[in-house]
């Protein structure tokens, strides 16, 4: 760290200041787009997550599969009862 | 440490959290290679009721990688099942349990082991394998060694498993690396002194959770080859270890349990100890542990110029005058632990895997177990050790303290000299757990809840 230096260090532990980047938005969880099984009767559980409604996209998870769907529609008709 | 609780994220979630990865050849039966990933770590063995156990719900895999691009070729990925025989008693063993398979042992957990290779859907190897009890005591798991190779399961071509509880064969001084850097036989030169003093093992007494295959050499090797030229880059694999749950979980209320939905998502990974611990800054430690090794060119800034090596000469005034005039990018750094070794640095070594940058533990096939084994490794002209793989035995902390300090710049740029305290840098611990064994799966009886004590507090 070439900016480390013995009385920058001492400096930051006698003033107590603990320096914590923020972490980048961009880096959390982003459906990947997969192949669509529109006909898939499975039964079981449904999960749906709508990460960023602007995008018209929502996620479904079902077992251990996952399919990214864009429908605005859907999406609304989700957010609306949120 | 080694990367113990490492990230935020993970350090919540031990079931999932990968601790440790050992990869050698394995020194009783040379033909073979041992893999070994360690989960839940920091296991106090009297933190009753006796709950550490896999999770049914995570995803365990170790992977090798032998094209040089940093992508799994062959993963062995393993599944838990948890059930529990006897509803309506609070008793995680009814009575003593005097094998792995008796009905007293109210909570057993049992597993299947697949084998995935690169474009291939896995292939189930076996199923329904038993995993021992954790060590209960002398009333409830009276004879605990022998649970080892009770559990010690044969895979078909002549590969075998276990999945358990061990003692941890990791070593540092958690308390004292953590408390500013000080390395307590060195802390009277420490920027904030006190006198030198002995290392103290933070991992002694605690156990793990380990998953650990021996499989043949060519198991793993890129078209079957059986590797013994050290030279050939056919006999050099990359090793990583991971966790992985499933995208989305949701708490059932019916059970009070954690129910997972959608594909499996990286949670966790280890590839060379320490590397998510002390190089990767803390705001993408948790990004880091959801990326593929592949994807590592983007920490490598992290690696060439790290922050330890600008830190030691801050807290150890006048000890590393070289190390702190040193400006140029940490070429050696990047070879130890993101491209491998190229031939032509160490008399008669390699284990480069080509300009792929990934965090990997490369292991070369090709050199044989050695018959003293030197703790330091390569450093310590033990071409069997780390950074050659890691064995159990490998004292890694201070080896990455030497390389990081400077010890190994000279062999990248002949015009470095090392300073003084950089070959002899300790945190002045060993492993102070069981006794390792000699065989599969070499790491040592996990330590006992009756028979254990607390440690001693002070503030």
């Amino acid at each position: 760290m070439s900016s480390s230096t013995r009385r920058g260090f001492l400096a930051l532990s006698a003033m107590g200041v603990v320096a914590v980047a923020a972490a980048p938005s961009a880096l959390a969880a982003r459906p990947t787009p997969e192949a669509t099984d529109a006909t898939s009767t499975a039964s079981g559980p449904v999960v749906a997550y709508v990460h960023d409604a602007a995008r018209g996209e929502v996620s479904v998870m079902r077992g251990e599969r996952e399919v990214v769907v864009h429908d605005p529609a859907l999406v609304r008709l989700i957010t609306r009862h949120a | 440490m080694s990367s113990h609780r490492e990230a935020p994220e993970i350090s919540k979630d031990p079931v999932a959290d990968n601790s440790d990865v050992y990869a050698f050849v394995s020194p009783d039966a040379p033909s073979t290679v041992t893999l070994i990933a360690n989960f839940i770590p920091m296991q106090n063995p009297m933190g009753g009721p006796n709950f550490f156990e896999f999770g049914d719900d995570v995803l365990y895999e170790i992977h090798v990688c032998n094209r040089g691009d940093g992508v799994p070729d062959v993963s062995y990925q393993f599944r838990f099942t948890t059930t529990i025989r006897n509803r309506s008693t609070f008793l995680y063993n009814t009575g003593p349990i005097n094998s792995i398979t008796d009905a007293t042992f109210n909570r057993p957990q049992t597993y299947t082991v697949s084998r995935k290779v690169r474009g291939a859907d896995p292939i189930v190897l076996a199923s329904g394998l038993t995993v021992p009890p954790v060590n209960v005591g002398i009333r409830s798991t009276p004879d605990y060694a022998h649970f080892t190779d009770e559990a010690t399961h044969s895979l078909p071509g002549g590969s075998k498993v276990f999945a358990g509880q061990r003692a941890d064969a990791f070593f540092a001084d958690l308390g004292s690396i953590f408390d500013l850097g000080a390395l307590r036989p060195f802390q009277n030169l420490h920027l904030i002194p006190s006198a030198a003093a002995a290392g103290v093992n933070g991992l002694q007494g605690l156990n793990v959770h380990s998953i650990a295959i021996q499989v043949p050499k060519t198991d793993l090797t890129l078209g079957g080859a059986n590797p013994s030229d050290p030279m050939s880059s056919l006999s050099v694999v990359g090793v990583y270890a991971s966790a992985s749950r499933q995208r989305s979980t949701v708490i059932d209320t019916d059970t009070g349990m954690r129910v997972g939905h959608g594909p499996f998502t990286q949670v966790s990974r280890l590839g060379n100890p320490l590397f998510n611990e002390v190089i990767v800054p803390m705001a993408r430690k948790d990004y880091w542990n959801t990326t593929a090794p592949s994807k590592d060119a983007q920490y490598a800034q992290y690696v060439t110029q790290p922050e330890l090596a600008g830190l030691l000469p801050v807290l150890y005034p006048g000890v590393f005058p070289n190390l702190q005039a040193y400006t140029k990018p940490r070429a050696d750094l990047a070879a130890i632990l993101l491209t491998g070794i190229p031939s032509g640095i160490v008399s008669g070594f390699q284990n480069y895997t080509g300009s792929t940058q990934a965090d990997l533990l490369r292991l070369n096939l090709a050199i044989a177990p050695a018959a003293s084994p030197s703790p330091y490794g390569i450093l310590g002209g033990d071409l069997a050790g780390f950074p050659n793989g890691r064995r159990v035995t490998d004292d890694i902390v201070a080896i990455e303290l030497r390389a990081v300090a400077g010890a190994t710049i000279g062999l990248v740029d002949p015009s470095y000299t090392a300073d003084g305290a950089a070959g002899v840098l300790v945190d002045g611990t060993s492993n102070t757990n069981s006794p390792l064994l000699s065989h599969f799966p070499y790491l040592g009886t996990p330590a006992g809840g009756y028979q254990s004590l607390p440690g001693t507090p002070a503030a």
